[in-house]
């Protein structure tokens, strides 16, 4: 038996996609969710749906880096079965910020799509046993830029403006940020 | 600069409903055209990338998922 650690995985496709995984039973699901009332709601639903379904929560907020980094210690310290997938699916917009937005630990509103998920991945890569998968979720809003390129034009610039939302990143409207985000993961996971 | 993230962060429900209301509804969805499958069918295929053996050298690709799994 393997882990396979799912973000987001209380609700939409990452609840459905728990679901299929929790239907094999060479898998262990790790539902990996920010808010653990919704959380043990999707997994009493799983259990539910699959009695005797190998499944647990642990907590993970993408926008915090201290809780990412709990995270990997926590999924370290438990005696789950070796990592053997990981599904990035995570993600949201805050429509109510102006810009960047920062988190407690300086984190910003990249770590919901690109920055969480790539230290994640980062800090679970030694635990990883193979065979390995790693699914990253993303949208082709950046692509088709006939239609959705002019409402949600991502931006291309340094990583470190980026980061630090300074620059070409200080002020973008929600949706060319979570297209820019986007354009980051997918470019990610394309190298 | 403004301060947001941690517990208390709404999320998708931090969205004005009348923006949430335009986003889900159908004609938007049309227009944009990236649900193209129910959520069911994406966590089947998801799953499938993860499962199935045929998937096993798709690393730094990007799969779409109407075209690799359900129209097939």
């Amino acid at each position: 038996m393997q882990s396979v650690i799912i973000t987001g995985a209380n609700t939409g496709i990452g609840f459905a996609t728990a679901c299929r995984m929790a239907s094999d039973k060479n898998w262990h699901v790790v539902l990996a969710c920010r808010n653990p009332q919704k959380a043990e709601g999707a997994l009493k639903e799983l259990r539910q749906k699959h009695p005797g379904a190998s499944a647990s929560i642990l907590p993970l907020d993408l926008l915090s880096l201290r809780s990412i980094r709990d995270f990997a210690g926590r999924f370290e310290a438990q005696s789950l079965p070796p990592l053997g997938g990981l599904i990035l699916n995570a993600g949201g917009i805050n429509m109510k910020a102006k810009s960047l937005e920062f988190s407690e630990d300086g984190s910003n509103i990249f770590s919901n799509h690109f920055f969480g998920h790539f230290v994640l991945t980062n800090l679970l890569v030694n635990q990883l046993k193979a065979p390995v998968r790693i699914v990253s979720c993303r949208a082709t809003c950046m692509i088709r830029r006939r239609q959705n390129g002019r409402i949600m034009p991502p931006r291309y610039g340094p990583v470190e403006d980026a980061a630090y939302g300074r620059g070409l990143y200080a002020k973008m409207p929600p949706m060319a940020r979570y297209g820019t985000a986007k354009m980051f993961a997918m470019m990610c996971a394309a190298n | 600069m403004v301060t947001r993230g941690g517990a208390d962060n709404p999320g998708r429900q931090g969205m004005p409903y009348l923006l949430r209301a335009i986003m889900m509804s159908a004609a938007f969805v049309r227009f944009m055209g990236s649900h193209l499958a129910t959520e069911e069918e994406a966590g089947q295929a998801l799953g499938r990338l993860i499962t199935d053996p045929n998937f096993a050298g798709s690393a730094g690709g990007t799969l779409t998922a109407l075209k690799k799994f359900l129209l097939r």
